[in-house]
Parts: C-alpha cells; structure tokens; sequence
C-alpha cells in the first residue's frame, strides 16, 4: 500500500537494532499517516515489540532513521525524547501502573509533575476519561484491587492524559484472560475511533480485521507484507503469512 | 545440684543504672539509624544515577564496611586516627561508627531494592515523558522502599545489637552498665539476665513499629 509520506506522522527509513551481536531488525521501512490505524503482526521474536519500542525512543536503534513529521529523531538524547514521549503515547503488555498511586494519582501524576495541566483540572479530565472506560468509581482503587482488563484500561487512560498525537499499543491484550479481552480491545477501538493516529500490536485478528485502516506483517526482523484487512487476510502475498493467518484463525 | 541463685534484690538495685544505659542506647540506635538510613536514600540516588567517581567511591566504601569487622573499625578510628590527629570522645567516635557502619548496608539494601524494581516501571514512567528526578523521587523510591523495609529492618536491629561493641571504647551504654556493674559485685547472672531482657524489649519494640510501617506501605499491594 503506498503511502504518502510527505504527511507522514512517523516514518523508519531502513531501521536496524541489534541486542548485542545478534540483530533483530533489519532495514524496517514504516510509515504512518495522521489519523490511521495500522496493526503490526507477526510471530513471537518477529520484532514487532522492539519496533514500536524503538519508535519512542525505549530502545535505541543502531542504523537507519526515525522520523516524526519529517524530523530524524533516532539519535536524541534521553532529555531531548522526554518532551518528543509525550506526543507519543504508549500502553504495555503488562500495564506498567504506578503500585502506590491510587487510581487517579496515576492518571494525573505525570501531566500535573511535568506542568502540563492544573491539578484540578487534571482530575477533571481523568474522571471524564474514566467515565468513558467505565470506570468511573474505581478513582481511589489501587491498582492491585482492579483485574488485568481494568488496570489495562487505566493504562491505556494514562496515556490518553497527555493527549498524544500517536499511540503506541504493545501487545494490548496479551496479559489478560479471554473474558476481559474484549472489553480492552472495544475501549481501544472508541478511543481510536476519533482520528487518533495508533500502530497496535496484536495478535487479535478479529480486532485487526475490524479496527485496522492497514496491516503490516512482519517476520524475522522485517516487514514482509503490508497491505488492507480485506487484502491481507483473504489474499496474502506471501506464504509465511498465509500460514500465520491460518494458525490465527 | 544448686538452685537458680538469682539476688532479685540485687537486680532491681541496678535497674536505674540499666534505664540511664537504656536511655542511652535507645539514644544511639535512633540517631545512628536515623542518620544512616538518610544518607544511604542520598548514597542510593547517586548509584542510581550512576553520577561517575562518585559512584565508584561509593562503592569502595561500602566493600570496605561490610567486608571488615565493626569491632576493628571502631579501634581504629578510636585508638588509630588520633596518632595522625583525629580524635573524638568515646561517644562521639562510637556513634560516628556505627552511622558509618549502618549506611554502608542501609545503602546496600536501598540500592538492592530498587535494582529488583520491575525495568517496566522506569519504562512506564519514560513513556509519560517524566524526568528522571520525578520518576526518581516519586515512583522508584516509593515503591523501592516498600520492598527494602524487611531488610532496612534487619539492619537497624544489626545496628542497634552492634552498639553493644562501643562499651570497649567506654560508651556507657547498656553493655558498658553491666560490665562496670559485674566487676563491681561480680553478680553475672543478674546483669547479664537484665542486659538481655533490654535488648529483647527495644528490638521487640522496633519489630512492632516496622509491622505497623509495612501495614502502612503495603495498603495499596492489598486486594
């Protein structure tokens, strides 16, 4: 699928990573677009993970470029990323919320500490986000006494407090058991449903199918195929997708 | 075979000289932990940050504290440091020691803590864009304290057990108070049965206090 890369919200020109001596992505070319939703899958070790990773700056990438609206950012420093991060959104596989801080401090810490909202004003828009993930209630939960689906979804609402242009989901669902699966997956696809540019992760074909403007395959460090939903799941090009598809399904 | 001969008159005789030894050491395990468990926060901060040299010097130091016996350190610093002129009074020098003893495992267990810490914590905290003295003070060192207050416990009873070596430098601490009282009387039983029981009382007394603590840190770690 081309893509028009002159409005282009990040784009990898030729990306490389290695872990030590052992290399796990090789030459990647992405690109997405304001306002897509493109859903990255591929097998475990595919590097899919450390490629989204790499797109804020969690992993640092050894050849190759990172754009974001057309300026290279792959050689930032930690201190130069850290305002970059918060246009960046992104949600982890395993939540990653603050133990200690109740439901709402961990909504409202980060824009409050790094000046970006008043406090009360802060608290405002977490409970209207809470509200709209259902949560609204859970504010003062620590986040011990939520379920996997729950805390996931404050996660997912913690990111959404600092109003990212682009959100990053890695592996959204992996942590959760199949009852809660959905309910992660519907609040992602309302909060995406508005425009929000998002590269997802998933292993979720029915998600992908329903919810993805593109997808992209990868396989051992590269991406191997690209194309619509409708296009990738009835017809892939390659063999190593159809036979990943079918495992899928 | 002979009875248990303790002279009950005789130890309750000597327990105002084993309160003033109490007073004192309660005295020394409060402001040598306190002191020590304050600096090492500092002493951690800056292995976290791994701030060069500095870092290093840290590192030396507490190698050498706790691969060498705090029995030898005390004499040294007491009987040894004044030849090239640093000299201090019994309690002033035992109190120096035993801070500088306590810190070197307090900063042990602090940096311990936070190196068990999940690496997704920092992560979570860096995709929000926080900076690292936030991220620091506000969520690694919370979280990292919860999970080092069992061993920063064993270190203050460690501590509080240890100052029981600055009666060799004439510290008139518990341990000093029944030395002096034995070679007084020669009454062993007696004053080593009360020594005992003050021991057991304050670390009794710190064992409730750090399970109220933890109660109080674990609240949000509860379903």
């Amino acid at each position: 699928m081309t893509q028009n890369l002159d409005t282009a919200v990040i784009r990898t020109i030729g990306l490389e990573k290695y872990y030590g001596i052992h290399q796990v992505l090789f030459g990647v070319d992405f690109s997405i677009t304001e306002g897509e939703r493109v859903v990255i899958m591929g097998s475990s070790g595919s590097g899919k993970s450390t490629f989204i990773r790499c797109l804020n700056g969690l992993e640092s990438t050894q050849g190759g470029h990172i754009q974001f609206h057309g300026r290279d950012i792959e050689a930032l420093a930690e201190r130069d990323w850290r305002p970059l991060r918060r246009r960046i959104g992104m949600v982890f596989q395993d939540f990653a919320l603050f133990p200690h801080m109740t439901v709402l401090n961990n909504l409202t810490f980060a824009p409050v500490r790094e000046g970006l909202m008043k406090k009360a004003a802060a608290e405002e828009r977490a409970l209207a986000l809470l509200e709209r993930v259902k949560l609204r209630g859970k504010e003062r939960s620590f986040p011990s006494q939520l379920s996997g689906g729950q805390q996931q979804r404050v996660a997912i609402v913690r990111s959404m407090m600092m109003s990212p242009e682009v959100m990053l989901f890695d592996e959204p669902t992996s942590a959760l058991d199949p009852e809660t699966v959905g309910e992660v997956l519907a609040i992602i696809q309302d909060l995406t449903s508005e425009g929000l540019t998002s590269i997802i992760v998933t292993h979720e074909t029915n998600f992908a199918r329903k919810c993805a403007n593109r997808i992209v395959y990868m396989d051992a460090g590269k991406i191997v195929e690209e194309g619509s939903p409708e296009k990738f799941f009835t017809s892939p090009d390659t063999e190593r997708a159809r036979s990943f598809i079918a495992s899928h399904n | 075979m002979t009875g248990i001969a303790i002279d009950w008159n005789y130890f309750w005789s000597v327990a105002p000289l084993f309160l003033r030894g109490l007073e004192l050491t309660l005295v020394l395990c409060l402001v040598c932990n306190g002191i020590s468990i304050a600096v090492a926060y500092v002493l951690a901060t800056i292995l976290y940050f791994r701030t060069p040299v500095l870092c290093q010097l840290i590192r030396a130091y507490v190698s050498l504290i706790r691969n060498t016996p705090m029995l030898v350190q005390l004499f040294f610093f007491y009987f040894g440091l004044p030849e090239i002129g640093v000299a201090a009074s019994p309690l002033i020098s035992g109190i120096i020691v035993l801070t500088v003893w306590a810190t070197a495992y307090q900063t042990e267990n602090i940096r311990g803590a936070i190196e068990g810490l999940p690496p997704r914590l920092t992560e979570a905290g860096r995709s929000l864009g926080l900076r690292p003295g936030g991220l620091f003070v506000f969520v690694i060192a919370p979280v990292a304290t919860r999970t080092v207050v069992p061993a920063m416990m064993n270190t203050i009873i460690s501590a509080t057990k240890n100052s029981a070596l600055l009666s060799s430098i004439g510290v008139m601490e518990l341990t000093y108070v029944a030395m002096d009282n034995i070679a007084e009387s020669y009454r062993s039983m007696e004053n080593f049965l009360a020594l005992l029981i003050c021991y057991l009382t304050i670390v009794m007394g710190l064992s409730a206090i750090v399970t109220l603590l933890e109660r109080h840190l674990g609240r949000g770690y509860r379903r």
